[in-house]
């Protein structure tokens, strides 16, 4: 074997073995072609690259050239792999001066005269090419060839296997990525410090120098910045872009693609930069989409002219498609959020107690009103049977949850509450799922004490005008038959010749229909009701006139009569007539009540009660007084504290109803043993 | 020649009593039982005096005054009512009651309002 061909198997061997034990690509490549001069004793070799799917060669390592060196780039063109391509992809050139060819014309101009490059290929795609090259013409024979052959196919090999783990690497560095981004959108922070996150974490694993993270506005007319990373503060409230601003804006919202800008150096303002953003060379958007539609928009910028290529949009749009997912699950776990507490607040706001119970009658829920009529914590009520909280009975018997259960219908009770206190109306609603099904029941407890208490009142009140009616008919009735009786005993009484005991007898008859028939006109009083008739009146004018009408009548009973009459008082309307019966009343009153030899005194003044101005008339008596107990019953119709046959008990309450009829009221002053005074209050303003 | 009074008035035990109290004092008593028999008695007789009770089934006593009034513009009237109403007895007078008396009757009274109305009467 000649010298040669070991020079040659040693280059090749050596170059082998510096790609098989190189750790680093570059170092095993640099070492290979060292072993290629070496074998063919060229003066200098370069290795070549073609970038993927690029036009272009780009140097990967070089040896041997002076300072001028090759070009760190050539277009594939003026390349001689381009020559070598037209060939076997083997091509020799004694002598690069001869060659009428942009080909070659750059490692002419370095001063070498013979070339050889042989392409690497791999499955059909060009890889690159090797090359070797001397300053003298006609140098590299067919062995050289050989030599540069063998060294190529085990660079190829060698680009091969670094391609596969290049790929690698960057599958797991995407993986990596999108781990970080799932991890952040699954940390549960807030909206505002999830896209501040997403958006640094994107920065970072795509190279980039700044970014910013838009999202559309709920009425989907800006894309509103909410975080920015790498750029001065004042940048994120400028960060607004309207949703006709631009070409670009179209391409995120409405086809969901991204965007590039290559160099914005040369260009007039981008409207899809903020304001801040004029340091921004280059800048990729993607957009966010979510399950819902577009999210919003990330980008990320970079301040020098930048190269993206497809596995950088890629992957910026892998890890927008994670974040937007991300964004848009804590969008829906705040709104979650917010529906929650509004539902609560609603809950808990409601008047009606509430309880929710599942199917065996467990109370789930309780609102607020519902603990607090029952005096206990929702805590305390919940796991409990709703029968016993809700109905206070024992368990299950007659619980109305049952029959909403059983017939699916609403149940409506009305019950005097044993625990919540109060008359309650309780309405047990059926609880469905939205698939139909029963979930449980729902109680609502309304407290209808008071409702209760108005629907008695004005019960009472109806019945208070059917007994008035009833009342006048009845007391017709008697009144009639009265007047025979009345009639035939005064005939009897006329008689001249009359028996002094049966005289005596019919004058009893006589007393006792007078009574009679005072009660029936009693009844008549407090039965009728007729409209006011209201005339502007002087008010000490009015009492006098009651007074007057009365005055024989206390002197009579031994009662000294005082009047004490304010001046200046306002007129008021008053129907006279009733006003002169409720004073006649009250005076009537005051002389059953006063003893011989006491006063009745009767005031008129000005009061201010409830910042109202009140007219006063006052009658007072110098009597035994009223007991606090029979204070309160005073005005209630029949009721009275005189001895038989002496009031019906239908006086005071005429007087109250007739001065209710002015707007006024009468009320009790009585301190017993020294008296009472009633004094009528009517408003001095209409 | 005595003074005819009329009593009208539903309850017969009503224009029993009155008819016996006031024949008593002299009075010649005619009677009705409703108010279309007293336009009757009114047309046929024309008392001097009508004593007439304004709750009556059918013709109400104010509905008798005010027809009586179209017949005969002097004839003197008094109205009885168990009830007293306001209205009632200021409507009375208006058509041209001249008393307005409230039962149980006090006879006595009656008797004398029926004097004063009469005298004054007979002295025109």
């Amino acid at each position: 074997m000649s010298a040669t061909v070991h020079r040659y198997l040693d280059a090749v061997n050596a170059a082998a073995a510096t790609l098989a034990s190189s750790l680093d690509l570059e170092a095993g490549l640099a070492g290979a072609l060292e072993a290629l001069l070496a074998g063919t004793e060229a003066a200098a070799g370069a290795l070549w690259r073609l970038d993927g799917g690029a036009r272009d060669l780009t140097l990967r390592v070089a040896r041997g050239f002076p300072a001028v060196g090759p070009p760190a780039r050539l277009t594939w063109e003026e390349s001689l792999a381009a020559a070598a391509a037209d060939g076997q992809g083997v091509l020799r050139v004694p002598d690069l001066s001869r060659l009428r060819d942009p080909r070659g014309e750059a490692v002419r101009r370095a001063g070498y005269r013979s070339a050889a490059c042989v392409l690497l290929r791999s499955r059909g795609t060009v890889l690159g090419s090797l090359e070797i090259y001397d300053p003298a013409p006609g140098r590299f024979g067919d062995a050289d060839l050989q030599c540069l052959l063998a060294v190529g196919h085990l660079l190829t090999l060698a680009l091969e296997n670094a391609g596969r783990l290049e790929e690698e690497r960057r599958s797991r560095a995407y993986l990596t990525a999108l781990e970080d981004v799932t991890r952040i959108g699954l940390a549960g922070t807030g909206p505002e410090a999830l896209s501040l996150a997403l958006l640094e974490r994107m920065v970072a694993l795509t190279g980039a120098d700044s970014g910013l993270l838009y999202m559309l506005s709920p009425g989907g007319d800006v894309l509103q910045g909410v975080a920015a990373s790498g750029l001065p503060p004042e940048v994120l409230p400028g960060a607004v872009i309207p949703r006709e601003a631009g070409p670009f804006v179209t391409k995120w919202l409405r086809e969901g693609k991204p965007t590039m800008v290559w160099d914005a150096a040369g260009e007039a303002r981008i409207p899809e930069l903020p304001e801040a953003g004029a340091g921004v060379r280059s800048m990729l958007s993607v957009p966010l989409r979510g399950r819902g539609g577009t999210l919003g928009v990330v980008q990320v910028h970079h301040r020098s002219v930048h190269t993206f290529t497809l596995e950088g949009v890629s992957l910026l749009t892998l890890l927008a498609d994670r974040a937007a997912a991300a964004l848009e699950g804590a969008r829906l776990v705040a709104e979650l959020q917010e529906a929650r507490t509004a539902w609560e607040n609603t809950f808990h706001s409601i008047a009606d107690g509430i309880t929710i119970q599942d199917r065996q009658g467990r109370i789930l829920r309780v609102n607020r009103a519902l603990a607090e009529a029952a005096g206990m914590p929702p805590e305390a009520l919940t796991g409990q049977p709703c029968a016993r909280v809700v109905h206070g009975l024992v368990e299950g018997e007659g619980c109305p949850h049952a029959w909403a259960l059983t017939t699916g219908e609403p149940f409506v009770e009305e019950v005097r509450h044993p625990v919540l206190g109060g008359e309650f109306r309780i309405t047990t609603f059926p609880l469905w799922d939205a698939a139909g099904l029963l979930q449980g029941s729902v109680h609502v407890c309304r407290n209808i004490t008071k409702e209760r208490d108005l629907q008695e009142r004005l019960s009472q009140a109806a019945k208070l005008a059917t007994v008035g009616e009833l009342t006048a008919g009845v007391a017709h009735e008697v009144l009639n038959p009265l007047n025979i009786i009345s009639g035939r005993v005064q005939i009897l009484l006329d008689r001249p010749d009359l028996d002094p005991a049966i005289a005596q007898s019919l004058q009893v008859v006589t007393a006792q229909v007078t009574r009679l028939s005072r009660i029936a006109e009693n009844l008549l009083a407090f039965a009728r009701q007729r409209p006011l008739r209201r005339v502007r009146t002087a008010v000490n004018g009015l009492v006098e006139e009651a007074v007057q009408a009365y005055e024989l009548l206390l002197t009579e009973a031994g009662l000294r009569l005082e009047r004490r009459y304010a001046g200046g008082l306002p007129e008021l309307s008053l129907d006279r007539d009733q006003m002169v019966q409720v004073l006649t009343n009250l005076l009537s009153n005051a002389k059953d009540a006063a003893p011989a030899g006491g006063a009745v005194t009767v005031t008129t003044g000005l009061a201010v009660e409830a910042e109202k101005r009140w007219v006063t008339i006052a009658v007072a008596d110098t009597g035994a007084g009223i007991p606090e107990a029979q204070r309160a019953r005073l005005f209630t119709p029949f009721y009275t504290t005189k001895e038989e046959g002496k009031g019906t008990g239908l006086g005071l309450s005429v007087s109250y109803g007739l001065v209710r009829g002015h707007g006024g009221t009468i009320t009790v002053e009585s301190a017993v043993g020294q008296g009472s005074t009633l004094t009528v209050l009517l408003p001095a303003e209409p | 020649m005595a003074a005819k009074v009329l009593v009208v008035d539903d309850e017969p035990e009503a224009v029993e009593l009155l008819v016996e109290f006031l024949s008593s004092k002299g009075y010649e008593v005619l009677t009705a039982t409703s108010g279309e028999e007293a336009l009757r008695r009114v047309k046929e007789d024309r008392p001097h005096l009508v004593l007439l009770d304004i709750r009556m089934p059918k013709m109400s006593g104010l509905e008798v005054l005010r027809r009586i009034r179209e017949i005969d513009a002097e004839m003197g009237i008094i109205m009885v009512t168990a009830v007293n109403e306001e209205d009632v007895g200021r409507q009375a007078l208006e058509l041209g009651a001249f008393d307005y008396i409230v039962k149980p009757l006090d006879l006595k009274y009656l008797e004398r309002s029926l004097w004063y109305k009469i005298t004054t009467m007979l002295l025109k």
